[in-house]
């Protein structure tokens, strides 16, 4: 079983200077998350793991170079060293495995790979060993191929539907790939090889026999097919030269269609930055018009606070002039009954009779009660004035209440700021982008079409000189039989070796297809396995595989279910994925980039259940949008660690943090 | 107390030709869309300060608004009535009159020293007094 223990990386693509990722080794809770917004390195860190095990890291199928690797910051600073360490464990050994890139000394500024110096140091449980060891470990750890179905873009999940075409390119790509892991190619060498070993005793044969003419005859006769076997082997092979040089142009073509696909989008880009510059404009003016009107009304906001002073003051004049208006006139309903009392000898209220000192107090309080009235303001026209001041005010206050200029300031800082920033970036845009020429893309998209053509043309051409091959070596058994049978052959010591490695080469021959079958069998039977539990549908009874390892899912009802959604065919990946991971080698971690991108919430809840029991680490580099609360609940448990890819401070590097941010 | 009696108040009132020419500045400079609008805030900010605005001596004025136009509502007429500056005196158009001149200085000294008038700070900080 391997497993991944650490990986550290230095000035390595967006991560300038020191950064760590340790993983879990806990067999349940086995899950790594690496959090990172699209751009920010996710795949770098896989590019990282790929490059350390291999010495080299792919796009599509050019390698990246040295300065492809090397983090831009650090060249800008004339640092052009960079380095990758991961330690990890399989079949029970400890490997640290360092991959140092520095430039050559007497070089100034290193241009392509020969400019610098690639040192690899390679410890199997503390003992160091040389580089082709290290290749014959990989080789058995996990070899180059078997990378492909373990460190992989979700991204590139759909070049797995490839494997459907039977005569395509890419699939024979594909085919080689995986055949490649399952072990095909150990029987390949050895019918290679027995073929060879029984040219030569074929020939060693004809010489020792050449005195019986009739045995020199069907060795004539098989010379001449084997010439003919020959031809067609150097046919397969100068048409197999032509589909890679074919294929080179075409990558080239596609390459440059890519920079102007880059171009149209920048193009679009800038088309959009400028609509949305209009429109920060137009709003920038719609706010400065808002701007002059508050501007024009912003006399009386600055006198609020203190009309509202005079207001408050008002009132508290009306409200002692109304206490003392109550004042005068509860006065004078005193004085009022005090004169009943004078003038009748009667209480007001009980009309009883009053006695004389109450008539002679009664006297008394009317002159007080007079004085007081005195004394209280009583003026109706000073009250007319107070309420008309507050009335006044009131209506200077009275305004229903408006945007605040600082308001309106504040947005206008922001529309600024969006304008500057959207500046910038339509200056830098047209800055790297060039002219595009709409029939350039024509021209190079009809040129990626013959090449297309061609390529197709020579699988078949090389069918057809197979079909031959296959024809002529029937035809030379025959003849080595009918040699054989002859009662002078026994005459060459060499016949019975002729007659062992035919029987070998027909061996090995019937042995590759057989594996080829079992293989297939096997597979097969593990992706249906993979795929039922990964899939949401109950129809879907299993996947039945075809020459190419292209798997088709079959429906309940025996039948091959001809089209199937996007995210279908990213589940039929993972389940090929999965069985040839489990197929070609004992269990190890996965490592996957982006992996949910065409896929519903409920598949991507089955991989999460499915993936960390069938292996060792599942190590997932996910942004935002791919993980929910719902995911992160369900995978909650077995998650061992999680990590934040952040911006640097200076916005242009990238760096590993621990925890979620 | 509002004074009722509007004695003698005047048609026209004005500013210094050197405050005439900073209003203008202040519309060039899209601070205030007319150069009326900076006038009643040059008023108000004077009114905000509760200053006694100084007699406008010496310099002939610059006739530049129309009365009828620069406060029709009376609101400005009204305000100061309210707010009673120090020795109020009528006709409160002059008195106003005096209240810009000295608002426009002190406004052309705030751009003077951070190079623009930023309204919404000039409303803060009176809030703060």
């Amino acid at each position: 079983m391997m497993k991944f223990h650490h990986i550290k990386f230095k000035n390595f693509m967006p991560y300038k200077g020191q950064h760590e990722i340790i993983f879990p080794q806990d067999s349940f809770t086995n899950i790594l998350l690496v959090h990172g917004e699209n751009t920010y390195g996710k795949t770098s860190i896989l590019r990282g793991i790929k490059w350390v095990l291999y010495g080299r890291v792919l796009d599509k199928h050019t390698q990246f170079t040295f300065l492809n690797l090397l983090n831009r910051s650090s060249v800008e600073e004339k640092d052009f060293e960079f380095e990758v360490e991961i330690k990890f464990e399989a079949n029970e050994h400890i490997y640290v495995l360092t991959r140092n890139v520095k430039k050559n000394l007497d070089i100034g500024i290193p241009r392509t790979d020969s400019d610098f110096v690639c040192k690899t140091f390679f410890e199997k449980d503390g003992s160091v060993l040389s580089a082709s060891e290290l290749e014959n470990e990989m080789n058995i750890i996990a070899p180059e191929p078997v990378s492909n179905f373990f460190l992989f873009d979700g991204e590139l999940l759909n070049e797995y539907d490839a494997l459907l075409k039977e005569e395509d390119d890419v699939s024979l790509k594909i085919k080689e790939s995986i055949e490649q892991i399952l072990g095909v190619p150990a029987l390949v060498n050895g019918r290679n090889d027995t073929t060879q070993l029984l040219k030569e005793a074929q020939k060693r044969q004809k010489h020792e026999l050449s005195k019986y003419k009739n045995i020199e005859e069907y060795a004539n006769n098989r010379d001449e097919i084997q010439t003919k076997i020959d031809q067609s082997n150097n046919e397969i092979e100068n048409f197999t030269k032509q589909i890679d040089v074919t294929n080179s142009k075409k990558l080239e073509i596609e390459s440059s269609l890519q920079d102007i696909e880059r171009q149209f989008k920048d193009a679009s880009d800038i088309q959009l930055i400028k609509e949305k510059i209009t429109l920060l404009k137009s709003q920038i003016d719609e706010l400065e018009a808002i701007k002059l009107v508050a501007a024009s009304k912003a006399w009386k906001v600055l006198l609020k606070n203190k009309l509202k002073h005079v207001q408050q003051k008002s009132l508290a004049q009306i409200t002692d002039t109304i206490n003392q208006f109550e004042r005068v006139g509860a006065v004078k309903k005193e004085i009022e009954l005090l004169n009943d009392i004078v003038k009748n000898n009667l209480c007001g209220i009980c009309s009883a009779n009053a006695p004389i000192i109450s008539v002679e107090a009664a006297k008394g309080n009317i002159n007080r009660l007079n004085e007081v009235l005195l004394n209280i303001s009583n003026d109706n026209s000073k009250f007319s004035k107070i309420t008309n001041h507050y009335e006044i005010v009131n209506n200077l206050l009275g305004d229903s209440e408006e945007r605040s200029l600082k308001d309106i300031d504040t947005e206008l800082t922001n529309k600024h700021v969006q304008l500057i920033s959207e500046l910038g970036k339509e200056e830098t845009l047209i800055s790297k982008s060039g002219i595009i020429d709409p029939s350039e893309i024509k021209v190079k998209a009809e040129k990626i079409g013959n090449y297309n053509q061609m390529i197709q043309q020579n699988i078949k051409e090389i069918a057809k000189e197979k079909d031959k091959i296959e024809s002529y070596t029937k035809q030379i058994s025959s003849i080595t039989r009918l040699i054989g049978e002859n009662p002078g052959a026994n005459e060459s010591p060499t016949t019975k070796y002729v007659a062992i490695y035919d029987i070998l080469n027909e061996t090995f021959k019937e042995s590759i297809g057989r594996l080829r079958d079992m293989l297939k069998e096997e597979v097969e039977s593990k992706a249906s396995e993979a795929f039922i539990n990964l899939i949401h549908r109950k129809n879907y009874k299993k996947l039945k595989i075809n020459n190419n390892y292209g798997l088709s899912i079959i429906d309940d009802e025996n039948n091959l279910v001809d089209i199937r959604s996007s995210g279908a065919s990213q589940i039929v990946a993972l389940s090929l994925i999965d069985a040839l991971a489990r197929t070609g080698r004992p269990s190890g971690p996965v490592v996957m980039d982006t992996p949910f991108g065409r896929l519903d919430p409920k598949h991507r809840k089955n991989i999460l259940t499915y993936l960390p029991e069938s292996s060792s680490q599942l190590v997932l580099f996910v942004h935002r949008g791919e993980t929910d609360k719902e995911i992160m609940d369900l995978i909650k448990p077995r998650i061992g660690s999680e990590y934040t890819i952040k911006l640097q401070k200076d916005g242009k590097n990238s760096m590993i943090e621990i925890g979620v941010q | 107390m509002i004074m009722s009696k509007e004695i003698n108040e005047p048609i026209t009132i004005g500013l210094s030709p050197i405050s005439h020419e900073w209003l203008e500045t202040f519309k060039q400079e899209k601070i205030f869309q007319e150069m009326m609008d900076g006038y009643r805030f040059a008023i108000a900010y004077s009114l905000s300060k509760g200053i006694e605005p100084p007699i406008i001596s010496g310099e002939k004025k610059t006739t530049t608004f129309n009365i009828g136009s620069l406060d029709p509502k009376k609101e400005i007429y009204n305000s100061i009535l309210a707010l009673n500056p120090p020795n109020l005196e009528a006709p409160i158009y002059k008195y106003a009159e005096r209240l810009a001149e000295w608002g426009v200085t002190e406004l052309v000294s705030i751009y003077k020293k951070s190079g623009t008038l930023d309204l919404s700070e000039i409303i803060q900080d009176s809030n703060k007094e």
